[in-house]
């Protein structure tokens, strides 16, 4: 990520992400219109109306009519806002869930102080039955699954997997305080609730990864590392880099061969340029509130497949 | 009015045909002694100066407890200096702050500034020393349920500062206390419920005394479309408080029910805490506290807000030496504002899985609602042209309120609307958003009130060069603390993070950290800025240069008061002839008419 | 500051027809209808969004005792209302005796509620493992044990076997044994919250009447109008105090 005051949000890597970023935009060419109109007046009555001797004030005034239509103006765009940019796209999002047509990825996410867990269905795509009483994160099962019947398969992970390009629906859920589920640059959030099962679903269209390649071709020059970089925005290699680096989050598009290639040459560490982006605990829930961060992986259909496979039946992996 | 000054003050003094209202006798009464006059004082005034002092004395004491919090976003697990090392092992380790204490901090921040600050002095101090007077009436209608308000919400103070020394500390889920957090929180959690319990009473109690005040004891010809603008403000105030109020006191009554007497009301069933099964009943429901804090909490803001459109709105038409524009307007808005911040709550309430009949319910009554504060705003914008503009401290104080709510109340949009929401609820924007429209909104113009009505009640000034240090570094600072939030806010920074560092954004931006320094750093100026204020104020009170009765020339009833007002506030009941801001009448010799003159 | 300063606390305001106090009572009670309001509406979102709760007949409360209350209560209004009549004639010693009798009527209600509650603490439930619960009281209580007497009768007739449970066995939750408290379940919740600030509310009005009752003599010696007000307005908060429980006692006792 760049900062940059006139456009200060994180990249956008989902598909409806900029019917929100669209909206703000929007709003806020609105408000500045505003407050930039109303400073201007303002500004100029103080300077033309200041008391000076000689100067009186006027008792009388005729009837302002550019005050009713700025009132009727206002109702129309907020009208405008509410009915054109907000409600539809917001309805999107709650009610046009992905059809099974679409395969969409079904993930539980259960929350806990303070930490996130992320439950997958397996090869049989049914959920096992999980109880948090029997819960033991120590022992590597934090959800209290039921390994028997349909849980046999089950996946759960402390990182939250899913794949480029497909509708994923999250049923959200915590087993004891309300927990907020933020992940920014994916434009959703919602909350987590205690004692209830939410669905929302979303779909990223990029995958974002960290840009490091100017501080590759820094350190080659500098002699500290090597680098081997073919970014044509389908494949990127990248190799050993050294301290200097200071990842900063880009984007790119998979392509339409969707591959990204970082297997490394023998004996060479391999930074993999995908960024973990991450899930932000929105909603105060105890006093490690603040480190409740979740480790996010967006990545193509194919390594998320190897991913799946890989991870059972290895239960719980340590951040 | 002009031409003759009467300082009487002190009862039974009597007045070579001075102009101003002079003090009743007070022979029917005997002297009373020091307790029952200024300590358990019935009369309005001496409550009022107890609401302001201790109000300016919790806004003064919840402020600190942010710039504490400052110390730790700005430099996050770095020792807290000087005063690092002199705090308990139970708020800090080796002078770092313990995020349990920071969000103790923050909980405590809040219900403080809201509930013990600003409220009791926009309503308690300014509502009731000064309405009374507007009215021309001897005092509140229930003058010793006015005492028992007080006494009520300073008993309310002691127990919410006493939270602090509970074992496990002073609240700490929020000012917003949602369940289950705050029902398995420690033991503060109990006395700030049984403090709001303090704190709604006395208001209740408070806001039937002015709603009946209001109604009942306007004088003669003071007809409700005379009123000065800060009557009606205060009166649909009063109306909020004593609606709204009551669900959060069932809401606190119910909460207390679940921590203490083991009851499920908000709890569901089958929660687990660090993987120690609950033993309670289950079968409650965390959205129910959601919904009845809320159902206050939404008007609460509107209680926050309308007494500084009161205090504005006198100060702009006084110094703007003509009438207010659009008074009806003015009006019609702030009780259409009253009826629909009924129904706007669940705004606060969008991200927690409501359906979209209900969120679009709820978006639309949240935009109908921005209408007629867009119209107190312009009105009181409008009031500016044909003016003849004197620029004293308290009018530097209301003018610099127009700007500053524009910018709170206009980030209420993206706000309101889900789609926009979803990126910005529970950010840094929201905090901005809120903080524009009650520190440099409602704050400043309590200070310009402070600055105003100074000398009515003390017969002396406070100082303007001061005044406007105090002003300029204030509006200079408070700027530099919130108009950042906003940018912090969009690029993900979310709100009540001990540790700023541990996500991605502040990683990857040092700009962004260099920010949140820089909040930092206008907060501590910021304070630095309130030296001169609370040295002006003391040093005033004690010798400050002693002023005219009615030094800024003002048209309404209070003015017509001696300084300060005696017990009874006028000799004789005024008469009221015409309406409250006739400034700049042409065809006068004054550039205004009292009400009271015939 | 004494009454007469402060216009309209006796003689009503030209433009509302009431003195002040009557107003201010009547918007305090707009105030309780909200804070009962927001209760019962708690009441329904629990009781809708429950997965199960008693039916009526399954409560354990007590119906002919809540029935009686229904109608001391309902007395008790009507007395006061004739309190404020012979007063209103000038017959103060009618309108103290009537006051006395309002108080009696509102201890009355306050006896039966102890009752009503205490039964229900005295009360306990035993759940066993096959998750059957087993009513009953507590006879014997050690340091070590409870001697918990079920109610139910054996399958020949006679009282069951009474039972001993470790002390520490059900402090610790091992054995989920408690009394029917509001921490049963959100039925007695509900039960005990509502009725419990009704009953506060009604403790208040007791303290007020008593208060009238016993300055009576020197009040209407020197303020007899305003002592017929206050009367008023006490019958008011109380006639609100009567109403709330005429919505409790069917939506709690009866549906």
């Amino acid at each position: 990520m760049d900062f940059n005051l006139l456009y200060p949000y994180p990249p956008n890597v989902s598909a409806h992400g900029h019917q929100v970023d669209q909206l703000n935009n929007v709003i806020h060419v609105f408000m500045l219109v505003l407050f930039i109109g109303w400073a201007i007046f303002f500004f100029y009555c103080l300077v033309r109306f200041r008391a000076r001797t000689g100067h009186k004030s006027q008792y009388e005034l005729p009837h302002a009519k550019p005050s009713k239509y700025l009132e009727g103006f206002v109702v129309v765009f907020e009208a405008f806002l509410l009915l054109v940019l907000s409600m539809p796209a917001w309805s999107k999002v709650k009610n046009d869930f992905p059809t099974p047509d679409k395969n969409p990825l079904e993930v539980r996410v259960i929350a806990q102080q303070f930490a996130w867990n992320f439950h997958y269905a397996g090869k049989d795509g049914k959920f096992g039955k999980n109880d948090p009483k029997k819960g033991k994160a120590a022992a590597g099962d934090p959800i209290g699954l039921d390994r028997s019947g349909d849980g046999a398969d089950d996946i759960v992970s402390a990182e939250f997997h899913f794949p480029v390009n497909r509708p994923v629906i999250a049923r959200l859920t915590s087993v004891d305080v309300i927990h907020g589920f933020h992940m920014p640059l994916m434009r959703v959030q919602h909350d987590v609730m205690p004692g209830m099962e939410v669905k929302i679903w979303f779909e990223a269209n990029k995958i974002p990864y960290e840009d490091v390649l100017p501080q590759i071709v820094e350190s080659m020059i500098s002699g500290n590392g090597r680098a081997d970089t073919t970014a044509t925005g389908d494949d990127v290699q990248l190799v050993a880099v050294g301290s200097s680096v200071r990842p900063r989050t880009a984007i790119i598009d998979p392509g339409p061969n969707g591959k990204i290639d970082s297997q490394p040459a023998s004996g060479e560490e391999v930074f993999d340029p995908r960024g973990k982006t991450e899930i932000i605990c929105a909603q105060l829930c105890g006093n490690s509130h603040f480190k409740m961060r979740g480790a996010v992986k967006i990545e193509t259909a194919e390594e998320f497949e190897k991913w799946l496979a890989s991870a059972v039946p290895e239960v719980f992996e340590e951040e | 009015m002009s031409g003759h000054h009467d300082h009487g003050h002190g009862h039974g003094v009597p007045k070579p045909g001075g102009s101003g209202l002079g003090s009743p006798d007070a022979h029917h009464h005997p002297e009373l002694g020091f307790w029952r006059k200024w300590v358990f004082s019935v009369d309005h005034k001496v409550i009022g100066c107890q609401y302001t002092v201790t109000a300016l004395c919790f806004l003064f004491f919840g402020f600190c407890l942010m710039l504490l919090m400052r110390w730790q976003l700005a430099y996050p697990n770095q020792p807290i200096p000087i005063i690092g090392g002199l705090l308990p092992a139970s708020m800090a380790n080796a002078g770092v702050m313990l995020s349990d204490f920071y969000n103790s901090l923050g909980a405590m921040h809040g219900t403080i500034m809201v509930f013990l600050g600003v409220v009791p002095l926009a309503v308690g101090g300014f509502g009731n020393y000064v309405m009374p007077l507007q009215i021309g009436a001897p005092d509140m209608a229930f003058p010793r349920l006015n005492m028992a308000s007080y006494w009520v919400y300073f008993c309310g103070g002691v127990v919410m500062l006493a939270s602090f020394f509970m074992p496990g500390g002073a609240a700490s889920s929020g000012w917003t206390s949602y369940a289950p957090l705050s029902v398995t929180a420690t033991m503060g959690q109990t006395w700030w419920l049984v403090g709001m319990i303090f704190l709604i009473t006395s208001s209740l109690l408070g806001s039937v005394n002015f709603i009946v005040t209001i109604i009942q004891l306007r004088v003669k010809g003071l007809t409700f479309f005379r009123l000065p603008f800060f009557v009606w403000a205060q009166f649909v105030t009063a109306f909020l408080l004593l609606l709204a109020f009551p669900p959060l006191e069932a809401a606190g009554v119910l909460q207390l029910m679940d921590r203490v007497a083991g009851t499920s009301f908000f709890m569901p069933s089958g929660l687990v805490i660090s993987e120690v099964p609950l033993q309670n009943a289950g079968g409650g429901n965390p959205l129910l506290w959601q919904h009845l804090f809320w159902f206050l909490a939404h008007p609460e803001v509107y209680v926050l807000i309308l007494p500084a459109f009161g205090i504005v709105a006198e100060i702009i038409a006084a110094n703007t030496r003509k009438p207010l524009w659009g008074y009806k307007s003015l009006v019609y808005a702030v009780v259409f504002l009253g009826f629909m911040s009924f129904i706007v709550w669940a705004h606060h309430m969008f991200m927690t899985g409501m359906g979209t009949k209900m969120s679009n319910f709820f978006q639309t009554t949240t935009m109908i609602i921005s209408i007629p504060s867009v119209v107190v705003l312009t009105c009181l914008i409008l009031s500016l042209w044909g003016a003849s503009i004197r620029f004293n401290v308290p009018m530097l104080f209301a003018l610099a309120f127009l700007p500053m709510f524009a910018i709170g109340g206009l980030t209420g949009l993206p706000l309101g609307l889900t789609t926009s929401d979803v990126q910005l609820h529970d950010t840094y924007y929201v905090i901005a958003h809120f903080h524009y429209v009650v520190a440099p909104g409602t704050i400043f113009a309590l200070f310009a009130g402070v600055y105003y009505w100074f000398p009515k009640v003390t017969g002396r000034a406070l100082n303007e060069t001061w005044g406007k240090v105090h002003f300029w570094l204030s509006l200079v600072f408070i700027n530099g603390v919130f108009l950042p939030m906003f940018v912090q806010g969009m690029y993900g920074g979310h709100r009540r993070g001990y540790d700023p560092m541990v996500y991605d954004a502040y990683q990857q931006m040092p700009a962004l950290m260099g920010m949140v320094k820089g909040i930092s750093w206008s907060a501590w100026m910021l304070g630095v800025a309130q030296i001169p204020f609370i040295v002006n104020f003391i040093y005033t009170l004690a010798k400050g240069r002693k002023t005219a009765e009615n030094p800024w020339q003002a048209t309404t009833l209070e003015w017509a008061a001696p300084t300060p007002p005696p017990h009874g506030n006028f000799a004789t009941a005024p008469t009221v002839y015409r309406g409250p801001y006739e400034y700049g009448v042409p065809g006068l010799a004054n550039d205004y008419q009292p009400q009271h003159l015939a | 500051m004494s009454a007469e300063a402060i216009p309209y606390t006796v003689e009503p305001h030209p433009d509302t027809g009431v003195p002040n106090p009557k107003l201010g009572m009547w918007l305090f009670l707009a105030s309780e209808v909200m804070l009962f309001g927001a209760l019962f509406s708690s009441y329904i979102l629990l009781r809708v969004g429950a997965e199960k709760w008693p039916h009526h007949t399954e409560t354990g409360l007590n119906v002919p005792l809540a029935t009686i209350n229904t109608a001391v209560l309902i007395l008790s209004s009507v007395t006061v209302v004739m309190a404020w009549y012979s007063l209103k004639i000038g017959d103060i010693a009618k309108g103290k005796l009537y006051i006395l009798a309002t108080i009696l009527c509102a201890f009355g209600f306050l006896v039966i509620k102890y009752f009503e509650y205490s039964a229900k603490f005295e009360h306990y439930v035993l759940f066993q493992a096959d998750g059957t619960e087993v009513h009953g009281h507590v006879t014997d209580r050690t340091s070590e044990f409870i001697t918990f007497q079920p109610d139910a009768h054996g399958a020949a007739g006679s009282p069951p076997a009474a039972m001993q449970l470790p002390v520490a066995d059900v402090e610790s939750g091992a054995i989920k044994f408690t009394n029917l408290g509001p921490w049963f379940s959100n039925f007695y919740a509900v039960y005990f919250t509502l009725t419990g600030l009704h009953g506060l509310h009604v403790v208040g009005g007791i303290v007020v009447f008593v208060y009238l009752l016993l300055t009576a003599n020197s009040w209407w010696a020197k303020h007899p109008e305003q002592f017929t007000n206050r009367i008023e307005c006490t019958g008011l908060y109380w006639h609100f105090v009567d109403l709330v429980w005429i919505f409790l006692f069917p939506s709690l006792y009866l549906l």
